[in-house]
Order: C-alpha cells, then structure tokens, then sequence
C-alpha cells in the first residue's frame, strides 16, 4: 500500500491550472491512468460505490462534480485505492493525478471562491418551527410534537432544504396546528396577545394572575379570618413590609450625615418603593402627621430605636392599624376597609370566675390607665361592682338570665386595695377625696392604678363579675382613660394601649361587631376631638393594606361584583406614574377578557331575585347603570375590532419576518372581511386570519428572492436577518435585529457584528448547542436515548437527562460566553448535577441543578471525550465498543471519511460478560489481524481501547463487567512513526499534537455547512481557510469563527435568480 | 364571496402553466385536468400493501421450498404457513443501486423504487412504485396513499448518506420522501375524519395558493421545485375537501364496511410497540376494507432501528444490535415481524368481497432491505402474499438466483400491469419479472 504525504486542501491554495493545460493534460495524462487503474469498478456500467469516472470526458465535466474528485484525491492518498489486489499505480503515477486534480480544484476553488452555492429553498425545520412560533406569540407551545421528525442533509444537520419535505399530510399538520395555535390568542382592548390557555376562563384568570403578579411586587399577601356571629369571614389583602421600610429608614438615618447611600438609591437597593420611602420617612421625622400625638409617640420611639428592635416598633404599629380599621366583607354595600373609632364613653365589663382547682385564690383585676395625655380628670367611676349569677346555657339558643340573686362587692366582707405607682390604698366606696360622691355601691379611681379584688369563692357561687365604668362628669369630665377588668395581674400604665389588641392571623383581629378591648373612654368634646385627630393622622399614613389582592369577592353571600378593584393606597404611597398606567391597563386587560359587564348584565335577573329582600333600591335603580355599563362594553368591544385586524397583520410581518407588500396586506384584510361577510365572528375570523398567515409559505418557508441576474447577488437586509436569526437561535429575528433590518443597518459590519455577537451572548443561543453541536457530534435527543441495557444499567433511565444537559450546558456556555473551540478536546471544567457527580465519582457536587466545575482533569475527564453522552452514545447496550468510540473520533470529530465496512463482517458478542474468556479488546483485536479489516481498523480501534477506561454509560473503570482489568494502552501509526499513549489523557494528547487541525478544519466545515444549510464545496476553501486562521489568531474564541461566516460572501449572497443550474 | 376566491384561485392555476411539468409532477395530471372519477366496475378493486422490517432477519432461517400446502418454511416464515397457498416466496431478488453507497443509509431508500441515491448530503432518489400508482390511480379513493411507521425517523448524515433514506421507503418524488404517519390516531384521523372543510378552510387554502403563485415567480428554479412540493400539497389537501362535498355519489361495487367498525385509537404513541404494530396493522386492514385508500406502506422499523422488544422478553437491547447476531433472540424479534404480517394475511382472508377475499384481492409485499443484519444485500428477503385479484398464481418458491433478470424493479413492473398501470420501465428495468 503507498501513502503519499497528504497536503490539506485548505494549505494549498497555491498553484492553480491555466484552463488551457488542464485540459491538454487531461486528454493526454490523466484520463488513461483513470482508465488503466480505476474504470475497472468505477465505469458508467459498473459503477462500484456509486462511483462514475468513465463520464469525466473533459475538463468541464470535472469542474460540474469537483467532491468526487477530492475524494479521489484523498483514496489515493490514503492509499485506500486501488485496492491492494488491483493493479497499483507507481509512486509517479499516483502523484500526478493527485497534483494535477488538486492543481484543477485549487483553480476551481479559487475562480468561484465565495460562490454562495446551491441553497435549496428551506422548509422551518420541527426545532425552527417550534423556536420561531414560541418567539411570535410568547408561549412555549410545542406545536411540532406530533409531526414526522426532520430528515438530516448537507453535512449532516435538519436545518437544509432538501431534507425539509412536504407533503399534503404535513401540510395537513401544519393546518391543525395552525388552528391550535389560533385558540391561544387573546383579544385585549388594544391587540392581540398569546396565552398558554385556550379558554376565556383561563385567560381570565390568566389576567388575574398577572395583577396579583403586579400586587406581589409592592406588598406581602396577607388573610385575615374573622367570624361574623355563626358565619367565617376571610379577605387577602397586599401589605407592605413595613419592617423593611423601617429598617431603611434607621439605615439612612445612621448614614444621612455624609457618604452613604440616598433614600431613592437604598429603596431600589432593597427592592422598596422610593415614593414609600421617602413618605415614611417625612413621617417619621415630623415632617407630615405632624398634629397627632399617636403619630409623635411612634417617631420618639423611632428616634431612639435600635436596628434590632425595628420588628416590635412595626408590631405596635400593626396593633394600631387594627384599632383603627376594620375589614369589611367585599360585596355590593360595604367599604373593604372602613375606620374603626375606638372612643367610647361607657363601658361595661363581665368577667367569669373560672377556677382550675378547688380553694384555689383568684383575684380580679380593676385596670384604668391614662390613654398616654396623663392623668389630668382622669377620674373614672366603677359603678356598681358586683357578682351576677352566672347564664345558663340553652342548647340551640341565647343563654338565659342566671336566678341567683346578684352580690354586691360593697356587701362582701373583703379589703380592697388600689395600687397606684405612689402605693397602695383601700379603696372606700360611695366618696373621693374631692367629696364627688358617688353612688354608695360605686367607687372613683383616679389613673393610673390597679385594684385588686380577692374573691371570696365561697361566698360568690356560680356567679361573675360584672361592671359598668364611666368618667365622673364632674370631675373626670375632661380626662381621658382606658379600663380593663382581668383575673390576671395587670400594671398600672400612663401611655396609651393599642385599643385591639391582636394579630393579623388571630380572629379577634377584626372581631366584628364586638367592641374594642381597650377602647378609649371620653367624654369631653374637646377630648374626643384629639383622639379622632390623632387617629386619622395614624390612618393617614400607614394604612393596613394597600391593594384588595383577592379581587374575586368569595366573601359575601349574594353579591353581583366579578371583580372588586382595591388599590388607591397602593396608587397613592407606592406606585410610579408609569407603574399606575401599568396597572390600569391590566385592569383594563381584565375587564376586557373577563367580559364582565355583559355577565354581570347578564345575571342581574338571578341577582335581583335573590338580593331583593334588601328592599332598599328599586330595581330600576340597580339595573340601570349595570345595563349601561354592558353597553358601554360592547362598543369598546365593537371599537376595538380594527386594533385586531391591526395586530394581525403586525403578526404577519414577524411571521414572514419582513414588511409585508401592499397586495399581501389587501388580501388579508379581504380575507377578513369576506369571512365576516360569511356570518363569521370577529373573534373567530381574526382567528382564521391568524391561520392563513402560519400555514403561508412565507411562514413555513424562508423564502429569499434573488435578483434576475446570473451572478451573485446579496442578500435584501430582512433575508441577512433571517439568516442570521436561525444560523445563531433557531429563530426569528427579534425587535432589535428587525430594527436594524428595517433601517438597512444590519449590512454595515459594525452593525452586523454588534448583533451578532449580542445574539451569541443571548439565551436563545442554546438552540445553537442543540441544533449544531448535538447534531454534529451525534447526542441530539440523548434524554431518550434506548441504546442501553436496562437490566444490567438500571440508573441509566434517571441519569439521561443530566447527562445531556451537561453536554448540552457545556456548548451552551462555550457559545454564550465565547470560549475557545479547544476546550471541546481540552477543557478543564464541565457541568454536573449531583446525580452525575456521583456517576463521575466526583465529590462535592449536590443538588439537581447543574453547575460549572473546574478542575475536571484531575478526575481522568475533560472535554467531550469524557461526556457521558459520548460514551453511552457510541457504545453497546451491555459493552463498550471500541470500534463506534474509535469510528466517532474519527468520522465525527475529526472529519475523516472511512469506507464502508465489508458485506460480511465478524459479529461481537452483545454483552462484554459472554466473550470466551477474552476481553473485548482481544476480540476487536482478533478481527483487526483480518487484513481486509485491518485497513480501517488499525486506524478506529486503538483511539478506543483508549477509552476502555469508561464502561458503556460513562462511568470509569478498571475492570470490566466480567471482573477482567482493562487495558488503555494504544499504538497507532503516523506515517512512519508509531505513535503510543494511554487512556484518555494519553488520546487527548495525541489529537492535539496530530490532529489538531484536522479537528479545526472539521469543526469549521461543520459549522459552515450548518451556517449555510447546504454541504461545502470546493468554493468554499477560501472561506475555512479564514475561519481556520481567524480561530488561531482569536484564541480559538467561538465567535471568531461564527464571525467570519457572517462576514463572508456566502452567507451575505445568493446565487442569482437566473443562474444555471449545476448538477 | 366564495365566488371570488374560487375565481382567484384559478387565476393563480392559469398563472403557473407550463411549469407544471417537474419531475414531482411526472405521474401527476394538470390541474384542471383532473380525472373524472372513473366508472365503477361491480369488481372489487386490487390493494398494494408494502410491510417493511429493517435490518434483515436471521441467516439460517429465511428460507422456503417446495410447493402450495406442501411448501416448508424456515423458523422465521412459520406463522406464514397457513397461508401457503396464497403467498409466493422469491429466492434472489435484488436492488442493484442498493448495493452501491454505504451501508444502511444508502440501502432503504430505494428499496421500493430501485432509483440511484445521491450521495453528499443532497436527497435524490426516485418515486417509489407505491407512490408513483397512487399518483395515477390514487384518486379514486379518499386517500391516496397512506404511508405508515412504528418508528420515528432518523436525522442524521452516515458515512455521506443522509439517514432520510434509512427512515423512507415511500418517495412521492426523486426529491421527497414521503414522511410516516406513526401515530395511529392520526392515522385514523387521515383515514375517517371528515374532509368536509370548516367555514373559511377552503378560502384559506386559496389565499396560500395565492401566495406561493406570488412567490414563484420570484425565486430560483430549484428552489420553485421545492415550492412545488408546497403548492402540490395544498391542492392535493383541497381536491380532497373537493371531494368530500360529492361523497357517495359513486355507483357500482360497494366496500364491504363505509364506516370504521372501532373507535380511533387514543392520542399520542402506543407505550408498547406491540400495541403501536397491532394498531398500525389494523388501521391498513381498516383502510382496505373500507375501501379509503388502496395504497399503504407500513414501515415496521427502521434500517438501524433502536426498537426494542420488552414484550418478547429482549428488551434489554436494540433491535440494530440484535441484528448483529444470530442468536435465539434475534430469531424470537424476527418472528414477532412475521406474525404482523401473519396477522394482517389473516384479517385480510377472512373479508370476503365476492368469491374473493379481501387478501385474494391484494399484494402485500413483505421485505427488507437487507438479508441478513450484516449488510447483505445481494439477495433481500422477499415475500409476496395475495392473488391480486386472481392475476397472480400463488403457493410457489420462486428462485431467480441464476436468472439473468433477478431486479426488484421487475417486480414492480409486474405488479404495476396488474394494477393496469403499464409503465415501459421502473428503476433500473424495463421488462417484467418473469413468472409473476
């Protein structure tokens, strides 16, 4: 066998043929080697391998087929033909023709150096389709599931027009399809959007999702339950985290002096409204509210709290909120929140005695505190004080008046002693030190102070203690005070006591009707007037809730309203003018989509009926504006019609990815309105619309229109957009890349490789790792793969996924953020998830989630040799193949093209365990001492044995299934020199140091042919000459390469209209 | 309104003219030039079924001899045997362009059509015998063709052969495999689901008509070729809808079931392929028997198939890999094929039409592309079941492996004349195979 020195094509554009000595040379050299040596097999008649040389008569016919002539050249020089029992030509002979024939194609490639090339119109592959209809309406819909897969052609990849079919069965499809999609467009009141859903209740809740969405930004969603007599009551509420605010205010305030951060800065820092901010924050230090005592006690704290100490401040504020306000179930009549006045002038009191055990002593507490304005009249009268028999409970009604006779705390032979913060005293009945007498039973206290009453168990009964208390108007007249009556011990207090005291999860929270515990009791008008004041400035400021974010009113028993809209607080302290507008125009969206008006209209018989008991309106008066309202609806319904035709055709012109000619535009607005004229809807005739646009060819196909000419032409600007878009995302061309097409930009190179490198950093450049790099190396779709053995691989099933994200996350991250193309044979880091760590034996990694790792060599991987998909990928189902590992590094990595395996070859066993007692090396290595095999198998086998360090699933090893140790060692020949390594650091080594460009130059084929949609031509040397030299001056950076394509006359041209066609 | 876009539509049909003879087109009538539907006779009409199974079957037992209820056949035919007297075994047919290319991706794909495969990441190939007699005389039915698989097809380029050809038997043109239905339920659905168009369905399609009008003229020649499998696909989706508006108004011999006698199967693929096969079968058997479509290839697997067989009790391992193998396993996969086949003989002769049964009144041609699963492709594995409406005298082993005529194109040629489509020459030949 003779191996000549192999030139790659690529190095020797050099020297080229004058037409006139190729062709003498032809008729006079190289045709009668041809014949002598070749056309024995590869005549017109017999054809072997598919292969004609017989037809070549002249020069021209070589130049209309130059890829049979390269493989011709690389046959001879491999010294793979003749075959080795043929006649064989001499050294001479065979590096004549292979010079003369390079010699042609060198010139060739050069006379039509960036020829575009034959690109056969192309149909949007499945992955295109699915990409370029979640891009148009925003939802990731899937549509292709059920359509027959893509065929692969070119080199190798779905996305070239001849392997996109049609057939009226697809088309079919693509008509279903086209109407599924169509039911998951939304018509709002000024376009068109798309919807996961199908549905107008889904869109409806859709749309009430998206404001609650809104609300969730600005507020914590809190419930609040409470009881009206037998009958639950709860309404969802939007709070503000109102110890976030405080906590920024002590932060600014530490910091306001000098250098730190402005209250607008720290508010987005923290994810806070800046207009909130800022409000709390003049509130805080006096700069509104000023003319409330409530409000001046809450800033005295605030100026001497500490950061820790933030959450109790924030939790008396709560309990102001909750005395001052009270939630109302949301119906027809009522106010959500309404303001709570816990003034009162009276008060009385009933407290049962309830005991745990027999003798045990209870005292009843008597509380009167200062309301927080000091003790001046406060002077309160318990009137009165005694013990009452106790109800008796009815089962199923009202507990009834107790017999026993009622005791008074006069009568009882017990001390009763006040405390006050000066000391103790007896408490005397029936007088005051100011000789203000009361009744004889009743006695005066004087805030602040506690009495305590000693019960006297066994004289009382089943009785409690009951107690009525007002302020003495005669003294007391002007005074302010707060009374409590408990059996436990109580403190006497002067400040003022949140009137409710509870939380926003407990029921007595909003204990409706009920009164307040510690209302404030008052009698003066002046006094009261105070107390209203400070309330409403606290009320003012920091409201409980900002937003009613359960809008759907569930909480009454017959109500009318859909949809309650609450949210003037959250308008007013929180929400930008923009961020208003926003949620008007989601209020909007609702109203539109819910189509409530009309329901409501609809429904109002139901309602009246049921709700007429109320009897306070006349019918006329409840219907009237509801009917209006429908009305209205239905011509903003009528009004909006020509918003959706519009949107419709702005769908069009991103579904064909290009403005639409005046014609195209008639005829879908004819369209539209003869489906009206047939008695369609309008709802349904957008629908049809939307239809006819994704079954067009200008949808399915890219359809690009060349100039009438012979010679190539560029690309129009929406054409290089498209190219663009599905070489780099699978996809349309977003808003930005249309925008510069509209402008003409996209052709300036600033422009293009500003976008281009914008779109290589973005999210859909994903599509690239799965479209070019999984198809290219053959691990596309590896999350179904079935090529395993379950039995003898059970944790393969749960392992796929992982194993195809890592491959998948690696040439995601090698595109998105431009590293170099080396790293494919050399890297040093991957991306695993715990599952796969484990597989990889490699410690530290947990979680499902996938995450970069570095210092991956050191645990015998790196780069895809050792990626789990590629092993599982080329192996058996129960072995290793050496011969597919080897194979694949050479045919896919690396480019090389081997003949096809002979008819009959020798089969291997299925499962490594069932080899004769021979490992499966020896087996391959027993097949390879066939000559007729060694030819290829010299070459495959030994870049696999190397990868015996990997079971079948990736996993490494020592040994094999049957327990026999594995051996890594490799012997291959380059020329004369006989290359040995070991394992896959030994294989790594050998393809940087030997094949490294015959890695590049495949890698720069195989994304060329991708970037094209079409296999490369002779005429496209030039062009992966460039890329090849571009990568090596560019640290082999991605993106050197993807911009040099972009770049090139290919890719920025198409033949001309009028060119003849070339077979 | 509707008279509008009719009108627009054949303004469109007048402008593309002449073009219309591309090779797509070669068996297809001009449009406006449809064929009138032809008289019923009162004889039940002939079926072509093609079932394919890939990689081959185990070496030592395909084989038949001998004569009608005496024939013996190897292992792998056995559930064949009690259709003896109604099938043909051929010894020693062959594709002589499949043996050209690479393995597996260049030896499916013309199997049906005898066609040279074009190499180098480019699709050519040649119409299929399937295809080309539904073109002519696919009309008379509501559906054409119906083209079937149970396995997905593979996108890959081989050894420079795309793997389209290992995936496609079926080709409506040089340039365009025809793809597989493999989800029974839509299968169904082409079959029995009302042609009757929605409102506006027909407008629609006269609008993309309208379109692809618009932007032929635009584009280059061979990217108008692609366009035309587009424009073709349209009015081939509307001659049907055409069609169903005249439903029943034919005379004469009269399908012995109109509606489907089973309810469509459920959404989405079958979890086990014996259940996906089963439905497969039935859904050909249903097609026939009611007369929907009188051409159908159902591709069991692919050539390098990753089908797995879990119901056999192999499920540890591919159907490709066991190929490799001839070992008892193998022998158990290929039966299970056979008895597909077995099964869809079986309901076929147990219609009667006449004084024939449905399977007397067919062809079903079971075949591989290779003999045996290491590549071999110099003889295929070629059954032939049915009597084709009497023409085809069965119960025999055909040998032709010393004959100078052994093409599979021949076959087809035969097969086609019984169709009463006279063709001069099919593939690579032009005269009918001897004997049949």
């Amino acid at each position: 066998m003779t191996v000549l020195a192999k030139t790659p094509l690529a190095i020797a554009l050099l020297v080229g043929l004058t037409d006139l000595r190729g062709a003498e040379e032809y008729g006079a050299d190289i045709r009668p080697l041809l014949e002598q040596y070749c056309q024995k097999c590869h005549s017109t008649v017999t054809r072997r391998g598919d292969l004609d040389l017989q037809r070549f008569a002249d020069v021209e016919d070589i130049r209309e087929d130059l890829g049979v002539w390269r493989k011709l050249i690389a046959m001879l020089e491999d010294g793979e033909m003749p075959p080795e029992d043929n006649p064989q030509p001499s050294m001479a002979e065979r590096t004549r023709i292979v010079d003369w024939a390079r010699a042609l194609i060198v010139s060739e490639a050069q006379a039509n150096s960036g020829d575009p090339g034959r690109v056969v119109l192309r149909r949007l592959s499945n992955a295109q389709y699915d990409n370029t209809v979640r891009d148009l309406t925003g939802c990731d819909l899937d549509p292709s599931r059920e359509f027959p897969a893509d065929g692969a052609a070119g080199e190798g990849f779905t996305n070239a027009g001849e392997a996109l079919v049609m057939s009226p069965g697809l088309i079919e499809k693509y008509f279903a399809a086209a109407k599924k999609i169509s039911r998951h467009a939304v018509l709002l009141p000024d376009g068109i959007r798309f919807s996961k859903y199908t549905t107008r209740q889904d869109w409806t809740a859709e749309a009430l999702q998206k404001i609650r969405t809104f609300y969730g930004r600005h507020t914590e969603r809190k419930r609040r339950e409470w009881m009206y007599g037998e009958i639950p009551f709860a309404v969802d509420f939007g709070q503000a985290p109102l110890e976030e605010y405080i906590r920024a205010t002590l932060t600014y305030r530490q910091h306001s002096d000098a250098s730190g951060p402005g209250l607008a800065e720290l508010a987005a820092k923290r994810r806070l409204s800046k207009k909130y901010l800022q409000t709390l924050w003049s509130v805080l230090n006096g700069e509104l509210g000023r003319n409330s005592f409530l409000l001046d006690e809450l800033r005295s704290r605030w100026q001497s709290l500490k950061p820790e100490k933030s959450d109790k401040l924030v939790a008396e504020i709560r309990r102001w909120q909750h005395s001052l306000w009270k939630f109302n179930s949301v119906g027809h009549f009522n106010q959500w929140l309404e303001p709570a006045v816990p003034l009162v002038r009276k008060q009385s009191f009933a407290v049962p005695i309830e005991t745990k055990t027999e003798g045990e002593k209870v005292v009843v507490h008597l509380f009167v505190g200062e309301a927080g304005d000091g003790s001046d009249g406060d002077f309160l009268v318990w009137k009165r004080p005694r013990f009452e028999g106790n109800p008796i409970p009815v089962p199923g009604d009202r507990p009834r008046p107790s017999d026993l006779p009622p005791i008074l705390l006069r009568d009882l032979p017990i001390a009763i002693t006040s405390h006050t913060p000066d000391g103790a005293d007896q408490v005397v009945f029936g007088q005051h030190l100011d000789s203000e007498t009361p009744d004889d039973a009743s006695f005066i206290l004087q805030a602040p102070a506690v009495v305590e009453v000693p019960v006297p168990q066994s004289l009382i009964g089943q009785r409690q203690f009951v107690v009525e208390v007002e302020l003495c108007p005669q003294i007391g007249g002007a005074g302010s005070v707060q009374a409590h009556v408990s059996l436990q011990k109580l403190q006497p207090v002067a400040e003022i006591i949140p009137p409710v005291d509870a939380k926003d999860d407990h029921p007595e929270a909003n204990a409706h009707p009920e009164p307040a515990k510690f209302p404030v009791i008052v009698r003066d008008d002046r006094q009261k007037q105070k107390f209203t004041v400070a309330f409403s400035a606290h009320r003012e400021w920091l409201p409980p809730a900002m937003c009613y974010t359960q809008i759907v009113p569930v909480d009454e028993g017959i109500t009318i309203v859909l949809f309650h809209r609450e949210d003037s607080f959250l308008s007013r302290f929180i929400l930008e003018e923009e961020e208003k507008q926003e949620l008007d125009r989601l209020w909007r969206e609702l109203r539109y989509i819910s189509q409530d008006a009309l329901k409501i209209h609809d429904s109002f018989d139901t309602w009246w009926n049921f709700g007429a008991h109320y009897g306070r309106f006349s019918r006329e008066s409840r219907e009237v504006p509801i009917r209006q309202r429908a009305e209205r609806f239905r011509e903003q319904l009528r009004g909006s019609e020509p918003r959706h035709v519009d949107a419709v055709l702005e769908f069009a012109r991103r579904a064909y990815r290009r403005p639409l000619a005046v014609g195209e535009k008639i005829e879908l607005l004819e369209l539209y309105r003869s489906l009206r004229g047939l008695d369609v809807p309008h709802d349904e005739a957008i629908r049809k619309v939307l239809v006819r646009v994704l079954v067009s060819p200008s949808f399915l196909y890219r359809i690009e229109e060349p100039a009438p000419r012979d010679s190539p032409q560029p690309v129009s600007s929406w054409e290089l957009a498209s190219r663009l878009s599905y070489f780099l995302w699978s996809s349309m061309p977003d808003a930005k890349l249309r925008q510069v097409a509209a402008r003409g930009t996209i052709k300036e190179p600033e422009v293009l490789l500003e976008q281009t490198t914008r779109m290589l950093r973005d999210a859909r450049g994903r599509a690239l790792a799965i479209e070019f790099a999984a198809q290219w190396l053959g691990f596309r779709e590896f999350n179904l793969h079935e090529g395993i053995n379950e039995e003898r691989f059970p944790e393969f099933a749960a392992l796929r996924w992982s194993m195809y994200e890592e491959s998948l996350l690696f040439f995601e991250d090698m595109i998105r953020c431009d590293r170099p193309v080396s790293d494919m044979i050399d890297a040093d880091h991957t991306f695993l998830n715990g599952q796969l760590a484990r597989l990889y034996d490699i410690p530290n990694v947990a979680g499902s989630k996938h995450r970069r790792i570095e210092g991956l060599k050191k645990f015998g991987r790196g780069g895809v040799l050792g990626m789990a998909t590629i092993l599982t990928k080329q192996s058996g189902a129960s072995r290793t193949s050496p011969v597919l590992r080897g194979n694949w590094i050479l045919e896919t990595l690396l480019g090389n093209q081997l003949p096809k395996p002979p008819p009959k070859v020798p089969q291997l066993p299925n499962d490594e365990t069932e080899t004769n007692g021979l490992t499966l090396r020896q087996l391959v290595e027993k097949h390879r001492s066939i000559e007729q095999c060694a030819v290829c198998h010299d070459k495959i086998d030994p870049l696999g044995f190397a990868l015996e360090g990997f079971d079948p699933i990736g996993r490494r090893r020592d040994h094999d299934l049957a327990g026999r140790p594995i051996d890594r060692h490799a012997v291959v020949s380059e020329g004369p020199e006989q290359v040995k390594f070991k394992g896959i650091v030994g294989l790594r080594n050998y393809l940087l140091e030997y094949r490294w460009e015959e890695f590049l130059s495949n890698f720069c084929r195989k994304l060329l042919g991708y970037a094209l949609g079409r296999a490369v031509e002779v005429s496209d040397e030039a062009l992966l000459l460039e890329m090849h030299r571009e990568l090596e001056k560019n640290d082999y950076r991605f993106s050197s390469a993807v911009i040099t394509i972009v770049s090139s006359k290919q890719f920025q041209c198409h033949r001309g209209r009028d060119v003849a066609e070339k077979k | 309104m509707v008279n509008h876009h009719h009108l627009a539509r054949r303004t469109v049909l007048r402008g593309l003219g002449a073009s219309l003879s591309l090779p797509w087109l070669e068996s297809l009538p001009v449009w406006g030039d449809e064929p009138k539907p032809s008289q019923r006779s009162s004889e039940p009409p002939l079926r072509f079924a093609c079932l394919f199974a890939g990689n081959g079957f185990h070496k030592k037992e395909w084989w038949a001899q001998g004569k009608g209820e005496a024939m013996q056949l190897g292992q792998v035919l056995e559930p064949l045997a009690p259709f003896k007297q109604k099938l043909n075994f051929f010894h020693g047919l062959f594709n002589a362009e499949a043996l050209k290319g690479n393995i597996h991706s260049s030896q499916t794909g013309n199997l049906l059509s005898g066609a040279p495969i074009a190499a180098g990441g480019t699709i050519r190939c040649g119409t299929s015998i399937d295809q080309l007699l539904a073109q002519r005389i696919g009309h008379q039915t509501k559906v054409p063709s119906l083209v079937l698989g149970c396995e997905k097809s593979i996108a890959s380029v081989h050894k420079n052969y795309s793997m389209l050809y290992s995936s496609h038997i079926s080709w409506s043109s040089p340039t365009t495999p025809t793809p597989l239905e493999i989800y029974p339920a839509l299968a169904f659905d082409r079959l029995f689901k009302s042609n009757r168009a929605a409102t506006g369905d027909t407008s629609i399609l006269d609008a993309v008509l309208t379109d692809a009008g618009r932007i032929r003229g635009r584009i280059s020649k061979l990217d108008r070729q692609k366009l035309d499998e587009y424009l073709h696909s349209v009015r081939d989706v509307e001659r049907r809808i055409e069609r169903a508006a005249h439903e029943g108004r034919f005379q004469g011999w009269h399908p012995t079931l109109v509606k489907p006698d089973r309810e469509r199967p459920a959404d989405g693929l079958p979890q086990d392929i014996d259940q996906h096969m089963r439905l497969m079968c039935d859904i050909l058997i249903l097609a026939f028997q009611t007369d929907t479509t009188r051409f159908c290839t159902l591709k069991l697997n692919n050539d390098i198939s990753s089908l797995r067989f879990a119901n056999l009790g192999v499920g540890h391992t591919i159907h490709h890999m066991l190929s490799h193998q001839e070992s008892d396993n193998w022998l158990k996969v290929n039966h299970f094929f056979v008895r597909q086949v077995a099964y869809v003989a079986q309901r076929l002769d147990e219609i009667q039409e006449g004084e024939r049964t449905l399977l007397d009144n067919s062809a079903l041609l079971f075949c591989s592309s290779m003999l045996t699963g290491n590549h071999d492709a110099s003889q295929l594995p070629v059954v032939l079941l049915g009597r084709a409406g009497g023409q085809l005298e069965t119960g025999r082993v055909l040998d032709y492996r010393d004959r100078p005529n052994r093409k599979m194109s021949s076959l087809y040629l035969s097969l086609a004349a019984k169709f009463g489509v006279a063709l001069e020459h099919f593939g690579d030949s032009d005269e009918a195979l001897a004997e049949v």
